[in-house]
């Protein structure tokens, strides 16, 4: 009977990772260059026009992104919103600057916060139109950043 | 005559044959038969030509690369390839020796060493060219080292530690995360002799005899290797290497400042999410059979020796959370080393299930019992053999050798190519390795910035044929993108008009 039973009770601690396998599944992909043939490429944020009048759309491309994740979108730090990623970590969002201020405006990405891009608004520059269908984010009002160029002095 | 082959079997040991003997079968069986792509394509073009690569240097890999490269079988990309696999059974080998010193036997190290040694990571890496199963075996060496340490600890045995750790150091630096378990393992084992200036003398020198393969590097950087990873290229195409003989080069290149961006990169949710994921990936790893004994091996060794299951923990946690938390999409295969560990633990798991059922049999019904239950053992291992070989086998994978010929096929006389690590390498190997096509510069993307990139193009677009594999990431003006094969030609509009009469195929920039 004694031996029953630690005969049961190794053979059930043997099979207790087979509980697992609802929850994480059986080996689907092993190593291949092809599933990582994008590891280094870095990944990149890209706005269609440096500069713009207000009122300007802006469209914001991003690739390298982690795939099917959610971003949140930030301008100058103020959230705009979450924008989501394709399988292949591509995003695309549009920016409508209409009621904003002249000044420069930092886009990022939160999946990816080191990587940015810049626009800016400015009433002597010319005004685009929106150019392709894809999530809209209303810019907020007073929230430009001014780059102020201070003087160097040579003795 | 019969009395001198039984001698022979005597002394020959039949598990460690096994344990070393099948798993480099196998590998064999499923070995990439020629040049693999990615990193395998960097590192072979550089053991094989005495070149140098990207961060960390991998001085140990480089060495053993070139004199390995030399064995007459194949070509140079499979030589190396048989390398990994060497190293992978190498690993299994060496692994075993630690489970005999902690009382593991035959059935259950089989059993568990068959589970990494047929885990899709493991086995996958020991079909190509890589890094990582040299790694493992270093690791292995270094654990059973310091269990030697511990049965006499004397200042020599120390020594021998700090020479493989060195050594260790001197191939990947991962090794770094495995030092301060050892550390804390020699201090709780033996604080007086740990810390008693003759040892802490001879694991100084130890290591600085490992760390001292990082010589080759500078060595190599003096003879101005034609394959170099080690600096970047400027808008003119000039190639600036990093200067390997001042401490701030060796420094950049050693300690990967160029990767730094990615470690400790996940926060909350996201975090969570990596955490998630290892976990399935190790269950997925020891096909799921391998966890609840996984467990219970690193409780039993806990009560058996505290201070042997403190150190593998260590070395478990530290390897388990830098990578989880590291952010590139390669990162599945740096597990390996919490995946040696988690087999040690199934090893002293199994054996203790196979002590439970001994403890309450009798004689004639042991021997059945342990067959019944190391058969099971076996079963899993055997189960994992087929389950996986279909997601790993390499064979016939010529996949890359094709995709390197083929742009070389397409490319016009004195091109550049610009592309990444699926496009680069395998052109170069192709190149200093085989002699084809030298009249073509490939240049890594990675190794030169966008805006360099998109100048040295408008330069070069009116000299001579460009090539690129994908859009580069800055704008360029009055080119469009013509496809050659797996890449594409870069041609300007006033070009693509004369062009368009033979073929119509052109992409237009998005940016």
């Amino acid at each position: 009977m004694k031996l029953v039973k630690s005969l049961l009770f190794a053979l059930l601690v043997f099979v207790s990772g087979v509980a697992l396998v609802p929850v994480v599944g059986l080996p689907a992909s092993g190593f291949n260059w092809q599933r990582y043939a994008d590891v280094y490429v870095p990944t990149t944020l890209m706005v269609n026009h440096t500069s713009g009048q207000p009122g300007s759309f802006f469209t914001i491309t991003g690739t390298n992104y982690p795939p099917s994740s959610v971003a949140t979108i930030l301008v100058n730090g103020v959230n705009l919103g979450d924008v989501a990623t394709d399988v292949d970590g591509n995003l695309i969002f549009v920016i409508d600057t209409t009621g904003s201020s002249s000044g420069y405006y930092t886009v990022v990405a939160n999946l990816v916060p080191n990587v940015f891009t810049r626009f800016l608004l400015n009433q002597g520059e010319p005004q685009w139109p929106q150019d392709v269908i894809a999530p809209v984010f209303q810019l907020p009002p007073n929230i430009a950043n001014q780059l102020i160029f201070t003087p160097i002095i040579h003795r | 005559m019969s009395s001198t082959i039984r001698r022979i079997f005597d002394r020959l040991d039949i598990r460690a044959c096994a344990l070393f003997g099948l798993p480099f079968l196998l590998y064999l069986l499923t070995l990439a038969p020629t040049i693999y792509n990615l990193d395998s394509a960097e590192l072979v073009t550089a053991a094989a030509t005495g070149g140098l690569v990207r961060a960390t240097g991998y001085p140990l890999y480089l060495m053993l690369g070139y004199l390995w490269s030399k064995i007459p079988l194949g070509d140079v990309g499979y030589r190396l390839n048989l390398f990994s696999a060497l190293c992978g059974a190498l690993t299994l080998l060496l692994a075993d020796r630690i489970l005999r010193r902690l009382d593991v036997s035959s059935w259950a190290a089989l059993g568990a060493l068959g589970l990494l040694a047929t885990s899709p990571y493991f086995w996958g890496l020991s079909l190509v060219a890589e890094v990582y199963t040299l790694h493992t075996a270093l690791m292995a060496l270094f654990i059973l080292t310091l269990l030697r340490w511990t049965d006499q600890p004397t200042p020599a045995r120390l020594g021998v530690a700090g020479l493989v750790a060195g050594i260790g150091l001197a191939h990947h630096l991962a090794m770094l995360l495995l030092l301060p378990a050892a550390a804390i393992y020699t201090l709780l084992v033996s604080p007086r002799k740990s810390l008693a200036p003759k040892s802490i003398l001879f694991v100084l020198a130890g290591s600085l005899a490992g760390l001292s393969l990082y010589l080759y590097l500078p060595i190599r950087y003096l003879d101005n290797p034609a394959f170099n990873y080690a600096g970047v290229y400027d808008a003119s195409l000039q190639f600036q290497p990093v200067n390997l003989l001042t401490v701030n080069g060796m420094w950049w290149l050693v300690t990967g400042r160029s990767f730094a961006g990615e470690m400790f990169a996940y926060h909350g949710a996201e975090l969570w999410t990596e955490i998630r994921h290892f976990v399935a990936q190790l269950g997925q790893s020891f096909f799921a059979i391998g966890i609840g004994p996984g467990i219970l091996g690193l409780i039993a060794l806990a009560r058996r020796s505290w201070h042997q299951a403190a150190l593998l923990t260590m070395m478990f946690v530290f390897s388990a959370v830098f990578y989880i938390d590291y952010r590139v999409a390669d990162k599945d295969t740096m597990f390996l080393p919490a995946y040696l560990v988690w087999a040690i633990w199934l090893g002293v798991g199994y054996q203790e299930l196979l002590n439970w059922v001994k403890a309450t049999s009798q004689a004639g019904s042991w021997r059945f019992n342990r067959v019944l239950l190391g058969g099971l053992m076996i079963s899993a291992v055997v189960l994992a053999t087929a389950w996986n070989w279909r997601l790993v086998d390499l064979s016939k994978d010529w996949s890359t050798r094709r995709r390197g010929e083929s742009i070389l096929r397409q490319v016009k006389p004195n091109a550049i190519v610009f592309g990444w690590w699926d496009t680069v390498p395998i052109i170069q190997y192709l190149q200093f390795v085989e002699g084809k096509r030298p009249d073509v510069l490939a240049l890594n993307r990675f190794l030169i910035s966008p805006g360099d990139l998109s100048r040295a193009i408008e330069t070069e677009v009116l000299l001579r044929p460009i090539y690129i594999d994908s859009s580069p990431t800055v704008s360029i003006q009055n080119l469009q993108l013509q496809r050659a094969g797996p890449i594409y030609q870069l041609v300007p509009h006033s070009r693509i008009r004369e062009l368009d009469r033979s073929t119509n195929i052109h992409r237009r920039f998005r940016h």
